[in-house]
């Protein structure tokens, strides 16, 4: 046990030296910080009205700090981009400059070795969105929101991230090549973006495609806010898609010559 | 050692983004006429500059300064403005330009009125005064927390 433990404490050491080698996980920290508090701190501070409708008062500044937080996490969408990228780096690249081979002179299994690898994007990505929220907001928000609706939108990040994740590994195991894993992972992500602006289109689909801005849509009770039966379901086949992704994606590198 | 580098690297982000998007103004046009009356609400830190000209119209108009929760609470009891007390009032006034003293961050509410029933256009912009002190030694307390954890892994790394 203690020596199974000390060789993934080797493999995490090696994969934080070579694929979040110095800069790449300082700038992703940087980024991820800088794009969350440009949204928080200069949009949506204001609202205007007239007497004629004095009802939007009460119904902004009881939605001031889940408003906020929607505001923020909108730069969120575009920061997941980055999972994509660092998949690549940290799955695909490997392929092509032969480093699997070096990997596996290791004692290690292989899907101890994929698992490390996609499960440090998502803990990297989503440990630090939710370091940003955490920090940040009682710093600069005027209202605070409730500990149930922040933990909400946590648990969507990580769900959120682990889907980008899983679906670019898969291609990054399937292809075995950087370019074609960032291009997949930026197509997924665009379409997944272009459905969530068309009319009509099912609540319960956006949050299995993007839990992260339907719990924001639910917390603040926008427009487009799913019903809480579609929520929880939607997050629950949400995590059921990563789950079968990463299967599939640990079936294909089991069999997959490197 | 990262680690430090990691939480330097955020200390400096925070700090950079709060002096570049800290005092970001906010722009508001209001329309006023005959009986309508117009207000807004923003999320403030420090002391504000307010800008207040008149484009077209009618000339004269008052200005109220209000916390957000009172403004907040008006509305709701009374379903329909009611002002509460201001934190600052201007009355009867052509133009504005000064600066309002807030209490500290929260939600703020500016109003405005016009005694008379021709149309008023007014452009007004709000600019923070100060950039944002908790957000600031927030971050600079990031920072040093950073450095000091860099610091001394580099020293534990020398003495090995």
């Amino acid at each position: 046990m203690r020596t199974k433990l000390k060789r993934i404490l080797s493999l995490l050491r090696i994969e934080i030296g070579v694929s979040w080698r110095f800069p790449i996980l300082e700038g992703v920290a940087a980024i991820l910080f800088f794009g969350f508090l440009m949204n928080s701190l200069s949009m949506g501070r204001e609202t205007g009205f007239s007497t004629g409708n004095p009802q939007p008062v009460f119904d902004f500044l009881d939605g001031l700090a889940p408003l906020m937080l929607h505001r923020g996490m909108m730069s969120f969408n575009t920061l997941v981009l980055l999972a994509p990228i660092l998949v690549a780096i940290a799955v695909a690249r490997p392929f092509e400059d032969g480093f699997y081979r070096t990997h596996l002179t290791l004692p290690v299994k292989r899907l101890t070795l994929l698992v490390t690898k996609a499960g440090l994007v998502i803990l990297f990505l989503a440990g630090l969105l939710s370091s940003a929220i955490m920090i940040t907001i009682p710093l600069t928000y005027p209202l605070l929101p409730t500990v149930a609706d922040l933990f909400l939108v946590i648990v969507a990040i990580w769900l959120f991230i682990a889907l980008q994740v899983s679906i670019s590994t898969l291609i990054a195991v399937q292809t075995k090549r950087l370019t074609t894993t960032v291009i997949g992972g930026i197509v997924f992500w665009s379409v997944n973006m272009s459905l969530l602006g068309l009319e009509g289109y099912p609540s319960i689909a956006a949050v299995i495609l993007n839990p992260m801005t339907a719990a924001t849509e639910f917390i603040t009770q926008g427009h487009r806010a799913p019903v809480i039966a579609d929520f929880q379901l939607g997050m629950v086949i949400s995590l059921m898609i990563v789950v079968v992704l990463f299967i599939l994606s640990f079936m294909i590198f089991e069999r997959t010559e490197v | 050692m990262r680690l430090g580098k990691i939480v330097f690297v955020v200390g400096i982000v925070i700090i950079a983004s709060t002096l570049i998007f800290g005092n970001y103004p906010l722009t508001e046009t209001i329309i006023l006429y005959d009986d309508v009356s117009y207000g807004f609400i923003f999320s403030a830190y420090s002391d504000i500059h307010v800008e207040v000209t008149a484009n077209t119209g009618g000339s004269v108009f008052s200005m109220y300064l209000l916390d957000g929760i009172d403004a907040n609470n008006t509305v709701v009891q009374n379903k329909s403005i009611t002002l509460a007390i201001p934190l600052a009032q201007f009355e009867n006034i052509t133009s504005f330009d000064d600066i309002l003293t807030l209490p500290g961050l929260g939600v703020y509410f500016l109003y405005f009125t016009s005694p008379e029933s021709e149309l008023l256009s007014l452009s007004t912009i709000v600019r923070p005064l100060h950039a944002n002190f908790r957000l600031l030694s927030g971050g600079i307390i990031v920072t040093s927390i950073g450095f000091i954890v860099i610091v001394s892994s580099w020293g534990l790394k020398k003495k090995k």
